[in-house]
């Protein structure tokens, strides 16, 4: 059998960890289609070629769906797109903090932010600064405590 | 090619862990080159990738040998260092320093093929083209060690003379020390003193007017005996010295100053 490139394996092993995810999150309603697969996998070769990085593996989008298809702003709709964004803003917080942050962390950070400050917008989390990132996951149980104040 | 990627992919996890950076998925281009660098190095310790039907047993087995590697070339510092004369320029003892800190650091797993590359320490003979990581390492310890051999053969007391009339910002002091050797040599003198006296610079004038580079090569042979100077690479590294020589002869002879090359 011709053995395949490293590209195409790259690509086979990410889409195959992403049909895995969809299997999960079926129980939150959210669910990618094959040609939902197909473009989140070549986004992710963009984002890497763009942001100069090399992923071995999956990649990143098996844990940013594990993660994000728990947030309340992420409905069947706006799904795809969205881990598509969020992919993006991944390797470009990664490339920011050249790599003193482990993917966990980085993703622990975006989370919060993305489910506090900006609201599930996901222009407002790949506008804001790395600085601005970590400044706001940390403020997050803060904020929300000042919210909770201000509404009772 | 299959087998190098994911080669690759445990690599990169095993770099991060390394550096207590948690689990990262991806890397930058530049880092990727580099580990990629690093595996080619360490299995060509043993043979390089068409040698090998397992690429990661062969990169085990690399690892091995850099670790051997690694543990002879702590064991030749020790010995340098210790043998080093007291009488030595600060560019060598920066080196030494230098070399240390370099096998402190040095990440055999990972950024094998990384050498001294930043060492600035001029030696005689050029490193082997193509030399990487802990080989270039052992091959600046080889060199020092010759040096101190050459050295040795010169008692203290002709050392620390010859010490004080190096050049401000000397850095490899061994270079000089063949010179006047040699400049010795083709006198007859002895290297006891080592320095050379007004007198002496005009006799060697006078000799070197009918000097040839076979009659440097037999003063270089002459000054290996003075020096006791039995290892055939030591006798090497005498004799590199002398197409440096023969051209600031060359260059020197006819206004008849040669104090600036025999001190």
């Amino acid at each position: 059998m011709k053995e395949l490139s490293i590209r195409q394996m790259q690509i086979s092993a990410a889409k195959d960890e992403i049909r895995c995810c969809n299997e999960l999150n079926q129980i939150y309603g959210l669910t990618l289609t094959e040609a939902d697969i197909t473009e989140l996998v070549e986004l992710r070769g963009q984002a890497l070629k763009s942001t100069g990085r090399v992923e071995f593996g999956g990649g990143i989008l098996p844990k940013l769906i594990r993660t994000f298809c728990k947030s309340p702003y992420v409905d069947p709709y706006n799904y795809a797109s969205t881990l598509g964004d969020l992919q993006d803003a991944f390797y470009y917080f990664k490339n920011e903090s050249e790599d003193r942050f482990s993917d966990d962390d980085l993703i622990e950070f975006m989370e919060k932010v993305f489910n506090g400050q900006a609201h599930g917008s996901t222009e407002e989390l790949t506008t804001i600064s790395l600085e601005e990132l970590c400044r706001w996951a940390r403020n997050d149980f803060d904020n929300r405590y000042a919210d909770e104040e201000e509404f009772w | 090619m299959g087998q190098m990627y994911l080669l690759m992919g445990k690599q990169v996890q095993s770099y991060h862990k390394h550096r207590h950076m948690g689990n990262n998925s991806s890397v930058p281009v530049e880092l990727a080159q580099e580990l990629m660098e690093s595996i080619e190095y360490t299995i060509n310790q043993v043979g390089g990738v068409y040698a090998h039907r397992n690429l990661e047993e062969a990169l085990r087995l690399g690892q091995e040998i850099l670790e051997d590697k690694l543990s002879k070339a702590k064991s030749m510092l020790g010995l340098v260092s210790g043998t080093s004369p007291h009488w030595q320029t600060e560019g060598r003892w920066e080196a030494l320093r230098y070399l240390r800190h370099y096998l402190e650091q040095y990440d055999h797993l990972h950024l094998a093929h990384k050498g001294p590359d930043d060492l600035f320490y001029p030696i005689l003979i050029s490193p082997p083209e193509g030399i990487q990581g802990i080989d270039s390492c052992l091959f600046y310890l080889k060199i020092m060690w010759i040096e101190n051999q050459i050295m040795a053969g010169v008692s203290e007391a002709a050392l620390e003379e010859f010490w004080d009339r190096l050049p401000v910002g000397t850095l490899n002091q061994c270079e000089y020390l063949l010179i006047n050797g040699i400049g010795k040599a083709l006198l007859g003198a002895g290297i006891d003193p080592l320095v050379f006296e007004s007198e002496e610079h005009m006799q060697l004038i006078i000799e070197l007017m009918r000097t040839t580079e076979d009659s440097l090569n037999d003063a270089a042979k002459l000054l290996c005996q003075w020096l006791n100077l039995k290892d055939e690479n030591a006798l090497m590294y005498v004799e590199a010295v002398i197409p440096q020589l023969a051209m600031w002869i060359g260059d020197n002879i006819h206004n008849g100053n040669l104090e600036n090359i025999f001190l």
